[in-house]
């Protein structure tokens, strides 16, 4: 018993997923170390896959520093193919919000003060 | 579903100072928006001081007091990429790879003559100033020559002498490590979605004022009925650093941050996958 208690303390930022789903379009996704932060903005790139019929995820206790993410498909997709596309998809959607502001930065059209503070 | 432009998110900055800026993020959702909020005050890693070795203390101030205060100070953490988390470190306790060492030593001296005239203030104010650190890109914020942080006061004849370990951290763990003072968020200053619902005795017209960012949008008709469908689309974000790093790259960080968390999840999804079929034999 010990020594299975060890490893989970030590295995930090896993995705485990929950047993309890009879088929592939269904599954609740675990992720460890993950919060607010994260996985509210994966629930909304997931649901807006036209396949997904259900997104959502619970931290099921405020001390113990996990997330359950739920996603349920259609049949022409599975839940975990439905992840992967999430996490690509916000991926993308991040490199576009840097590169967006990068832009406008180079452009200089706002406001700018080295000097003063605020 | 998708009431966003396809373009994806746009981003207009309003104002870059040294220590803060202002922008607007648009076309995009408040679970993103709140995302970057939420990483720039809490997972963009800075340096901090985090352990206080004392030799001498003969202030007025105990040690774990001193320690507190020194630990909140911010360090300029430009570099902060350079430098490893002690705990991925080789090293046992702290090494230069995962650490960084600042001194202070101050003694006030007693001068009888000097004691003897009440015109002479002989408070010895100790600050960030007088922290000397073992390394060029990690040390004390010091924009304002004329108010650095102050750390304690002494008078003739006390002591301090210490030594300081800066690590990298996040401020999940603790606070002493935001890059930020401050984000400031808004969105829907009307308050047309009725995401807010303020105390009133008699209107709210009258007892509460319209923010200034209200005039990038257009004022609510009153015979307009509510839009139960209608989502948030501006976020007029304002924030404002410690000095630590610069505004632009705050922002910057926290979206790279975002991205190698999802990859993360990606590789440890993939294994999770891989795993899972060869023990069931797919």
């Amino acid at each position: 018993m010990a020594d299975i208690n060890m490893e989970e303390e030590i295995d930090s930022g896993k995705v485990t997923i929950l047993p309890g789903s009879l088929d592939v379009q269904n599954a609740t996704f675990c992720l460890a170390d993950e919060d607010h932060t994260l996985c509210n903005a994966l629930r909304w790139i997931v649901m807006k896959n036209p396949e997904v019929d259900f997104a959502s995820y619970s931290i099921p206790h405020p001390s113990e520093a996990r997330t359950n993410v739920r996603i349920q498909t259609s049949e022409k997709t599975t839940a975990v193919d439905a992840m992967f596309k999430g996490l690509d998809d916000l991926s993308d959607l991040c490199t576009h919000v840097i590169s967006a502001f990068q832009e406008e930065l180079a452009r200089g059209e706002f406001e700018y003060d080295e000097e003063s503070t605020f | 579903m998708d009431m966003f432009n396809a373009g994806g998110p746009e981003v207009s900055i309003r104002s870059l100072k040294k220590d803060s800026m202002k922008f607007v993020l648009s076309n995009c959702d408040l679970s993103v928006a709140n995302a970057l909020r939420r990483v720039m005050i809490a997972e963009v890693p800075t340096m901090a001081i985090d352990m206080v070795e004392i030799e001498s203390n003969t202030t007025v101030l105990t040690d774990e007091f001193i320690a507190h205060r020194l630990g909140m100070i911010p360090l300029t953490s430009f570099d902060v990429d350079r430098i490893q988390y002690t705990r991925d470190c080789t090293c046992t306790l702290y090494c230069p790879n995962c650490s960084v060492e600042l001194t202070l030593h101050v003694k006030v001296n007693v001068d009888i003559d000097e004691m003897n005239d009440a015109t002479i203030d002989k408070t010895r104010h100790v600050t960030s100033i007088d922290l000397i650190s073992s390394d060029e890109s990690v040390k004390p914020v010091t924009d304002d020559k004329a108010h650095p942080i102050l750390i304690v006061k002494m008078r003739p004849g006390q002591e301090l002498k210490l030594k300081c370990i800066a690590k990298k951290g996040v401020a999940k763990e603790h606070a002493k490590w935001s890059p930020v003072y401050g984000v400031a968020f808004e969105y829907d200053p009307y308050n047309k979605l009725r995401h807010s619902h303020y105390w009133i005795e008699e209107s709210v017209e009258s007892e509460w004022f319209v923010s200034p960012n209200a005039q990038e949008e257009t004022p609510p008709d009153p015979n307009e009925p509510f839009d139960y469908n209608a989502k948030p689309e501006k976020y007029y974000m304002e924030l404002e650093t410690s000095g630590c790093m610069k505004p632009e790259d705050v922002v910057l960080r926290a979206m790279t941050i975002m991205q190698d968390k999802l990859g993360g999840l990606q590789i440890k999804l993939d294994d999770e996958v891989t795993g899972e079929a060869q023990r069931w034999g797919y």
